[in-house]
């Protein structure tokens, strides 16, 4: 179009200069002249070139084109140019002959017959009506042929016609017209009635155009019988028809693009499968009956939309974006949260490798890449090889995203989930993917997994089903590497996390469902018991392994000091996560040293973990452990050495208690406070004699009590019951203050103490001695009278009875009970704390002298965290607690947000 | 109430029986620890007490003494170190150097 406008323009000037020169004459024939003053209705002034016989066709036919003509300024020009081409031969004519004239007239009425014979009819009433062709017989009317021949070939039969006209450019001419003006409205009424289904609308899009194209190509057929020669009839067609097609195809709407995406999305998620969720990855997704009925349909479709010459790049466009399209949905629809065939299917066939990534791999190459072969063979396009290959590609790549934003879940599924980690797997292959599926999980984790209200429990349990799940996926470990930092951090600031492994670690895994695991992580258990089986003997061997045959290259995106972990190794990458080995070894050691003093008799399992342990860190950093359980046999052995010794020698009635004992070696065990206290006197005869033993035996050595440690049974014998019971030592003691060996029951009543007295006694602490008399309380032994007074509860019965009594008591107690209790500290502070309080107020009280004399909170609390060697556990809040008691007592005083000592 | 204790299960702590509470003058460890080359206290690596009241893990003194340079030598005075004869100790290595 371009260039015809152009070449036209460029005439149009050529005229203007030519007319200039040569004014126009007034000899001219009038229908020249007239057709001159025209210019921009040439249609008529040449299809009805005779005024004596204006044809009914071409007067009606009129109206439309002129409007045509002042609209489009493209064809105006090619119809000015047409003019001025005319006026230049009718010029030059002019100066040659008269004869031109009869010529002229001669070819004129044969213009006339054969446009009114091809002209296009205008009345549109029903889409297809337009179409309704002239019957066949009415071609062979001779004067037709005679005339076209003279139209077509001017120069030989009427060579002295002045003006002559291709009547090929006319008819083209004509059914651009006719196209713009009488179908595109057809067409916009087609796309506008929304009725109808949009199939529907589409196919009276067809059925319209189909029509034009019919009515388009008879007057082309009647011309082109006219040719001699076979080769410019086909070229005269081909052109036409090209012609047609650029026409066609550039009058897309938006609407018929909309009508036909529905339709094509439709055809095609019935064909592709993809619509069909429900019946998962079986074979027959889709029925097949329906596929190809579908497939037939879209087929023919496109085979009419290729005809009609909407088969262009546009639709090819718009058929690759819904193919795209499809293959998304398709991926998404089938594979999302699919991990797993359904039972039974596929089972039978060997399935190697991923699950999905085969089904996709399978139906990109037989239905989506046929389809596309099919589709594109139709619109005369072909489709190479390689293009499947990358639409497989590209289809992995998607799985793999989809799999990617589904990992955090294939994690927390786990095992169950394996298809999905397979699929992702094989699909992540490039640096680019790993880095997009490091960052997609990340991102998940820290959404779903890192914040306060999650348990350390959870989040261990998580990380747990991580490293089995990132193990799968990349034997390399370096995925997991770069996803943990956010979780270890988490972890570093849980503090809990470490108690949890350990107790996790000891737990038993025989009782794994035991309701006494729960919120253990006794899977770490079982997985010590499974691994440490395996673990033996293979680990050196293997640095070498010639004999790998499964050995690959370190993955390219290793770090530089990047070693080969051999294993899953779940609980060696759970310590390693947990921070500092030293922190991770006090606190094994404080719980092995509690579950040691514990009545357990069988340390399996501890040894088990100790072993681990050492293969992890070192014999020597565990060494204290060693000593430990060492302690606890040897003093196993002690103990009946000394109690068979004791025996013999008489010195140990058969039927008293039973002592036993636990001697430790007090530089290998985590802090072991001494709370002594006044033990009961049938012990402290046998613990006389015990210790003399020992010291018999191990020359050189003593003993020294840890009283409050260990524990005791005791049977108690009240009036109406009796209760064999055990308990700590210290409690052992403190009831048995309350012994009363007097059989004359009733004489003096149930024994009653006061707490003071029982203080004085046992020299007991008075923390202990507090939660010992709770613990009675607890047990319905003794009763709180009031004014710290406590009494043996002989009867249950009587607990009621005396309920009013002591409500009174309590009443009129009430100010003693406020005056007695002295300024002690929170009773719920172990004697550990207690020292560490201590020492704190030191560097606090140093600080303050030495530094600077009043300090802000937060400056107290970051000298603390530089200057206390073992870390500094508290928080602000902690500390600010502590200083406001420290206030209380009257040693500081907060002025203007800081704090500073009082000076005394 | 009558109240008897049937078991009482006690723990306790052993240390080594001399009068000072130190750390042993050659190894600079606790009398109650180990000596450098010893795992486990006590049995393993027992003590030895001088007449001249310095005691050493039995394994650090016996080193000392095997050297020439320390001519059977208390460490610590410089006095010629003997064993105190406690229980059935064994003969002192002193007498063969």
């Amino acid at each position: 179009m371009a260039i015809t406008t152009t070449a036209a323009r460029v005439r149009t000037r050529k005229q203007n200069v030519f007319r200039s020169v040569f004014p126009p004459d007034a000899s001219q024939p009038a229908h020249l002249a007239s057709a001159f003053a025209e210019a921009g209705e040439p249609i008529r002034s040449q299809g009805a070139p005779l005024p004596s016989a204006p044809s009914s066709a071409s007067s009606s036919s009129s109206r439309p084109r002129r409007h045509a003509a002042t609209h489009s300024a493209g064809s105006a020009h090619g119809f000015a140019s047409a003019t001025g081409r005319r006026t230049r031969g009718n010029q030059s004519t002019q100066q040659s002959s008269s004869t031109g004239v009869s010529d002229q007239a001669r070819w004129d009425r044969a213009w006339h017959v054969v446009t009114s014979r091809i002209q296009l009819p205008t009345s549109v009433a029903v889409e297809d009506s337009f179409g309704a062709l002239v019957p066949e017989s009415q071609d062979l009317d001779v004067t037709f042929y005679d005339s076209l021949a003279l139209v077509l070939d001017p120069a030989a039969l009427a060579p002295q016609a002045a003006h002559t006209e291709d009547i090929l450019l006319w008819h083209s001419r004509q059914v651009r017209q006719h196209f713009l003006h009488q179908v595109l409205p057809l067409l916009a009424a087609c796309t506008s009635s929304h009725q109808r289904g949009h199939s529907q609308v589409l196919l009276s899009i067809i059925g319209t155009l189909e029509a034009a194209h019919r009515q388009y190509l008879y007057g082309l057929m009647l011309i082109v019988r006219g040719f001699r020669d076979d080769t410019s009839a086909e070229a005269a067609m081909a052109k036409f028809r090209r012609d047609i097609h650029a026409i066609v195809g550039n009058s897309w709407t938006p609407e018929l693009i909309a009508v036909l995406r529905n339709v094509l999305h439709h055809s095609l998620r019935i064909i592709l499968g993809s619509n069909s969720r429900d019946s998962g990855l079986g074979p027959g997704w889709s029925r097949e009956a329906d596929i190809s009925k579908a497939r037939g349909e879209l087929l023919g479709l496109l085979e009419s939309l290729h005809q009609v010459g909407l088969g262009g790049d546009k639709f090819q466009v718009l058929f690759a974006e819904m193919m795209d399209a499809c293959m998304q949905d398709f991926i998404k629809e089938s594979y999302s949260r699919v991990w797993k065939v359904p039972d039974g299917r596929r089972r039978s066939r060997a399935m190697t490798g991923p699950l999905c990534l085969n089904h996709l791999c399978n139906w990109i190459e037989n239905r989506y890449g046929r389809l596309a072969v099919e589709v594109l063979s139709r619109l005369g396009g072909q489709v190479a090889w390689n293009d499947v290959e990358r639409w497989r590609e590209v289809a992995t790549g998607r799985l793999a995203t989809l799999r990617m934003h589904e990992l955090f879940d294939i994690v927390l599924h786990w095992p169950d989930s394996k298809g999905g980690l397979d699929d992702l797997a094989s699909s992540v292959t490039t640096p680019q993917r790993r880095l997009q599926l490091t960052d997609a999980f990340s991102a998940t984790l820290q959404a779903r997994l890192l914040h306060p209200g999650r348990s350390t429990l959870d989040i261990l349990q998580t990380y747990i089903s991580m490293i089995r799940t990132f193990h799968a996926l990349d034997h390399s470990k370096v995925l997991l590497d770069r996803v943990v930092p956010a979780l270890k951090l988490c972890l570093w600031n849980r503090d809990d996390a470490i108690g949890i492994v350990v107790t996790g670690l000891l737990a038993n895994p025989n009782t794994a469902n035991a309701e006494e695991n729960d919120g253990k992580l006794v899977e770490l258990a079982v997985i010590l018991n499974e691994t440490s089986q395996q673990h033996q003997g293979r680990d050196d061997e293997e640095d070498l392994g010639w004999n790998d045959m499964s050995w690959v290259p370190d993955p390219v995106d290793a770090g530089v000091n990047y070693k080969r972990p051999k294993n899953e190794d779940i609980i060696g990458t759970l310590i390693s996560a947990l921070g500092l080995q030293d922190v991770f070894i006090k606190e094994f050691q404080s719980i092995v040293a509690e579950r040691l003093l514990s009545k357990q008799t069988s340390f399996q399992q501890e040894i088990k973990v100790l072993g681990l342990l050492k293969k992890r860190f070192g014999e020597a950093a565990l060494q204290n452990c060693d000593v430990m359980i060492r302690d606890i046999v040897d003093s196993k052995r002690v103990d009946t050495v000394l109690r068979r010794n004791l025996k013999n020698d008489g010195s140990l009635e058969p039927n008293s208690l039973s002592y036993h004992s636990k001697i430790l070696s007090r530089l290998f065990w985590p802090s072991l406070p001494k709370d002594p206290f006044t033990v009961p006197l049938p012990v402290a005869q046998v613990q006389k004699k015990y210790e003399a033993g020992f010291e018999q035996l191990k020359s050189s050595r003593k003993l020294n009590w840890l009283d409050h440690l260990g524990s005791a049974t005791v049977k108690l014998e009240l009036d109406d019951r009796s209760i064999d019971l055990e308990c700590k030592t210290y409690e052992a003691a403190v009831i048995y203050e309350f012994h009363d060996d007097s059989d004359g029951s009733g004489t003096s009543g149930p024994v009653q103490r006061s707490f003071n007295e029982l203080w004085e006694k046992l020299m007991m602490d008075e923390d202990l001695l507090e939660s010992a008399l709770k613990f009675w309380i607890a047990q319905r032994v003794l009763r709180d009278v009031g004014n710290k007074t406590y009494v043996v509860l002989e009867t249950l019965d009587s607990d009621v009875g005396d309920k009013d009594v002591m409500e009174d008591q309590v009443a009129t107690g009430g100010e003693d009970a406020n005056e007695q209790p002295s300024p002690k500290k929170p009773k719920n502070i172990g004697a550990k704390e207690r020292e560490q309080r201590v020492m704190y107020w030191q560097f606090i009280v140093g600080m303050l002298t030495n530094s600077s004399p009043a300090m802000p909170l937060g400056q107290i609390a970051m000298m603390l965290k530089m200057l206390i060697p073992d870390g500094y556990p508290w928080s602000n809040e902690d500390l600010q607690e502590f200083l406001g008691e420290k206030i209380t007592e009257g040693e500081m005083e907060l002025v203007g947000g800081k704090y500073r000592l009082i000076k005394k | 109430m009558k109240v008897t204790i049937k078991e009482w299960n006690s723990v306790a702590t052993w240390q080594w029986d001399i009068p000072e509470d130190d750390v042993c003058g050659i190894c600079q460890v606790h009398f109650d620890g180990t000596c450098p080359t010893c795992k486990y206290p006590g049995d393993d690596c027992s003590l030895l007490s001088g007449k001249c009241g310095h005691s050493f893990h039995m394994h650090c003194i016996m080193e000392w003494i095997k050297q020439e340079s320390a001519k059977g030598q208390c460490p610590m005075c410089r006095q010629p170190f003997e064993w105190q004869d406690q229980d059935k100790e064994i003969e002192a290595p002193t007498q063969t150097e």
